[in-house]
């Protein structure tokens, strides 16, 4: 029995594996585009239905889940970028510099030019920067769509204070027209939250900005689903003020929460027999928080004040969890010893407070106060607005930093919106640098990239070329707005 | 003998312009900065501004430098006239979410409609204000938002002076809203928000020419009361004009109708498809409001907005000024960013698609108050006019810029804030002997 067990583990390992180093490998090529049949996962020839449904329940990230990604990149050739400004989300900064991509991968980059396959196309980026693709760490695109009418609010499941069970990406819309002008600003990766009404809000999803017809096939290929949770005044107001019922408080927040995990450890002490015996849309939630408590979720928490934030920390103690992300973080500056001490990212806004009181502190050094103590610092958008332009909203922060005498160059600046949200998102080994063997997630600007006046002019996603500003054919028109006649951030 | 105090602004920080009694007096003049006037004058590199007595008394590159003056070498700086926020609710709620604070609005009918004003109750110390100053905003229009009536009422210009006298034009215009939030109000159907207007300006017309009768009760019941008929005069007057929020194409051509109707001075605020009807708009000098940003199609009213949309009314001819970026009032959601900051990215944003650098600053600067036919001091920079002025570390359409120090009517501003204490109370916190509470004091 025991022997028969690991066997089929190792199978199913065996398959995983196989699919997610054919999946890195890029077996893209020049010849077409390879689409899924519309229900066909590649798992399905190695792995029974009842290992599916525990897999499913259990971590879409496996290949074997029904939930699994159906990701492939976009056609390419080889291409290589020769003499750009390149900021490699690692800190440096290379003044003239070239790329080399094959397979989506980034192959070379450096300052000689390296021996090119046949077929190269050459992209001349003189005078031009390079960049990661942009990640932005908080994100509802899809979720609320746009237009922001009733028949799109699919963000929050207001129904309940804990609703682990709910999955963020269950209610995006792919056609939501926000995602193509988010990529053109150079947005290749996101996070997608359930909103922040609940303490547990349910899981989010890490996408790569492709136009698609179902999320499967924009979900990244190996990244964690993340935990969403809410500190603070949103979700005691949805549910004590409005509605009448727990929690009212921020303590009642922070019982809710503790209690869900109490029934998490618990419910990973029960055999497969024991489990089976709990309801459906309870085992869910218990699926959702002990999968999280195993590290297979990472876990991100809307939280705007200091001490909040440091409640939360000793609730991850409690429970022996690691959180990934404080959001919104507006008195991140208060605590960076603390950010540091534990490993969590702070991801906020330049310049948005005092829209609520727990917002009351926010000071647009936030960014560079936290940069500088050492902290990893994130500008993220939670907005449809901002998503498109968080390189404007990193030099707001750049700028507040220069007017307290603290410089911070461009490729220091460049991580908060490339490696320090894939840090925190789960896929800092995929992408979000510049760097050998990484996907080729890459964005070629008009110009420095923190000033007002560039743009981005073409963004390359697995090395295809999914975006270009000076070819229509390059810039994906979502079903809702296609035959409209304006196109919005295209033009 | 010159009684020379130079300073180098480059390598100070604007604390230096917190304000003294001795750096508000005297002479002082400014060197070496380039100077968007925003005149006729155009942009002057190397240029020194002499100010005396609270005015601009010479500008040029070839001023001669007064003996008595106080001299700030402002080498690689660059000045413009203060930023004109066109639309906005600062000082109305200073925390949003916070209700004890927050006064944008009535929901009650009977204390909404065009006599509701905000004036009285603009806060003068909210933060929002005091950081926007910091950051080089000075004339504010400061509206009031949709309430229970279709006109959400009388809207100020204020300027962000560091003292609570900046009511600089407590009704400077009536907002109205032609658009989805106002169809909501009265029952669900834009046709009812035009009957609205009808009614509201019939009645105002009607009383206007029978005042001793109303008075003595012997015209027809109007459904507007008396104050509401008596807000309504000064747009029938021309001396103020009418703010109608609007972004459909036939929304913004319904508006032009009304305004012909009843001979009305109106400003389209929002206009996400004001490009489409830009040669009408042109032909009537309409002038518009509008938030370069705003390119997706978050409701069904702005499915055709466009990013380039600043670049095609210049090119038409239409009048135009520029939100902050993202600006919340235009849709009743939107940014909670710094308005100076969101001007300044506004500019920037409509430049990069490609409209003339001095039509952008002009946009966040002069045109605003010619929209608002502002009554306040001058607005450009040029001699005898009241020295108010942002001195910036560069170009202000570039967000990574900042303002060293600003100057209204002749009085260093002190950019002092809350949010400057609490950055230096927890920077280099290794420093700390004490808990924070004893820092940043």
């Amino acid at each position: 029995m025991g022997k028969n067990k690991y066997q089929r583990l190792f199978l199913l390992m065996a398959v995983g594996l196989s699919l997610w180093l054919a999946a890195c490998a890029g077996r893209n090529n020049d010849s077409g585009t390879q689409i899924p049949a519309p229900g066909v996962n590649k798992g399905t020839r190695a792995v029974s239905i009842q290992d599916r449904a525990t897999i499913s329940a259990k971590n879409p990230a496996d290949p074997d889940s029904a939930y699994a990604s159906r990701y492939h990149p976009l056609p390419s050739m080889p291409i290589l970028i020769v003499n750009g400004t390149i900021l490699t989300g690692t800190g440096e900064i290379i003044n003239t510099g070239h790329i080399l991509v094959e397979h989506g991968r980034i192959r070379f980059i450096g300052e000689t030019l390296p021996a090119t396959p046949a077929n190269t196309t050459v992209v001349q980026a003189g005078g031009k920067w390079i960049t990661p693709g942009l990640i932005d760490a908080h994100s509802h695109l899809g979720d609320y769509p746009a237009p922001y009418v009733e028949a799109h609010a699919d963000g929050n499941e207001l129904t309940s204070p804990n609703t682990a069970n709910v999955w963020a990406e269950h209610s995006i819309w792919p056609q939501d027209p926000q995602f193509t002008s988010a990529l053109a600003g150079g947005i290749t990766s996101l996070l997608v939250l359930p909103g922040s009404a609940n303490l547990i809000g349910g899981r989010g999803v890490v996408l790569k900005n492709v136009p698609a017809r179902g999320v499967a096939e924009m979900k990244f290929p190996g990244a964690p689903q993340a935990l969403k949770m809410a500190c603070g005044e949103n979700p005691k107001r949805w549910h004590g003020s409005k509605n009448q019922r727990f929690p009212s408080t921020r303590m009642g927040n922070v019982a809710g929460m503790r209690a869900a995990f109490l029934d998490a450890k618990h419910y990973l002490n029960l055999n497969e027999k024991e489990r089976a015996a709990i309801d459906g849309s309870k085992r869910l939630l218990l699926e959702t928080l002990s999968a999280t408590l195993q590290g297979e979720i990472t876990i991100q928490i809307h939280c705007y004040r200091a001490d909040e934030m440091a409640i939360m920390m000793a609730m991850a103690e409690e429970f022996g969890f690691h959180i990934d992300g404080f959001h919104h973080a507006t008195e991140a500056y208060k605590i960076p010893d603390m950010l540091r001490h534990y490993g969590i990212c702070a991801a906020m806004w330049p310049d948005w407070r005092g829209f609520k009181l727990e917002a009351n502190d926010g000071i647009e050094e936030n960014i560079a106060l936290v940069h500088e103590a050492g902290a990893c610092a994130i500008v993220h958008s939670d907005s449809a607005q901002l998503i498109q332009r968080l390189n404007q909203e990193a030099a707001k922060a750049m700028g507040a930093a220069s007017r307290m005498g603290l410089t911070i160059p461009p490729a220091q600046a460049i991580m908060w919106i490339t490696r320090n949200p894939a840090r925190m998102i789960g896929i800092e080994r995929q992408t979000g640098t510049l760097e050998l063997g990484k996907m080729a997630d890459i964005v070629i600007w008009d110009g420095d990239p923190f000033s007002i006046y560039s743009r981005p002019e073409s963004v390359f996603i697995d090395g295809a070329r999914v975006f270009d500003r000076n070819d229509p054919k390059r810039q994906p028109v979502s079903d809702f707005m296609v035959g409209v006649e304006a196109r919005g951030a295209f033009q | 003998m010159m009684r020379a105090v130079l300073l180098t602004l480059c390598l100070i920080t604007t604390a230096v312009f917190s304000v003294t009694h001795a750096q508000n007096q005297g002479v002082i003049a400014i060197t070496g900065a380039t100077i968007h006037t925003m005149t006729k004058s155009g942009t002057l590199r190397g240029a020194t501004m002499v100010i005396r007595n609270g005015k601009i008394s010479e500008l040029g590159a070839s001023v001669a430098i007064p003996a008595d003056a106080r001299i700030i070498r402002a080498d690689g700086q660059v000045i413009s006239p203060g930023l004109f926020q066109p639309f906005s609710s600062l000082g109305l709620s200073a925390i949003d979410q916070v209700e004890e604070i927050n006064d944008e609005k009535s929901t009650h009918a009977l204390w909404s409609g065009p006599a509701f004003h905000v004036a009285s109750v603009i806060d003068f110390s909210d933060e929002e204000i005091i950081l926007n100053r910091a950051n080089g905003l000075v004339n504010i229009m400061v509206a009031p938002a949709l309430g229970a009536s279709v006109f959400s009422g009388q809207a100020s210009i204020i300027d962000a002076r560091d003292t609570l006298d900046g009511l600089v034009q407590p009704r400077a215009a009536i907002i109205a809203h032609f658009d989805a939030q106002a169809s909501h109000l009265v029952g669900g159907s834009r046709a009812a928000v035009m009957l609205a207007f009808e009614q509201a300006f019939n009645e105002a017309l009607d009383y206007r020419s029978n005042r001793a009768d109303y008075l003595r009760g012997q015209r027809y019941d109007y459904h507007l009361s008396r104050q509401h008929l008596e807000a309504l005069q000064p747009v029938l007057d021309h001396t103020i004009p009418l703010g109608i929020v609007a972004h459909r194409a036939p929304d913004i051509l319904a508006s032009l109708d009304l305004a012909d109707r009843y001979q009305l001075d109106i400003v389209i605020i929002g206009a996400s498809e004001a490009w489409k009807v830009a040669d009408r708009l042109a032909s009537t000098h309409t002038p518009v409001v509008i938030d370069p940003c705003n390119n997706l199609p978050t409701s069904f009213e702005t499915r055709n907005v466009r990013e380039d949309q600043a670049t095609l009314l210049h090119q038409a001819g239409v009048i135009f000024s520029f939100t902050a970026c993202g600006a919340k009032e235009l849709m009743g959601w939107g940014s909670n960013g710094n308005a100076a900051l969101g001007l300044r990215q506004s500019a920037g944003i409509a430049v990069a698609h490609g409209l003339p650098w001095i039509s952008a600053l002009r946009a966040i600067t002069t045109e605003p108050a010619r929209i608002w036919k502002y009554q306040g001091s001058i607005i450009n920079l040029r001699s005898n006019a009241p020295a108010t002025f942002v001195i910036w570390n560069g170009d202000p359409l570039e967000l990574s810029t900042y303002a060293h120090a600003v100057m209204i009517n002749g009085r260093w501003q002190n950019l002092d804030s809350r949010q400057r204490h609490l950055r230096d109370r927890y920077r280099n916190q290794e420093q700390a002997q004490l808990p924070f509470a004893y820092r940043g004091l």
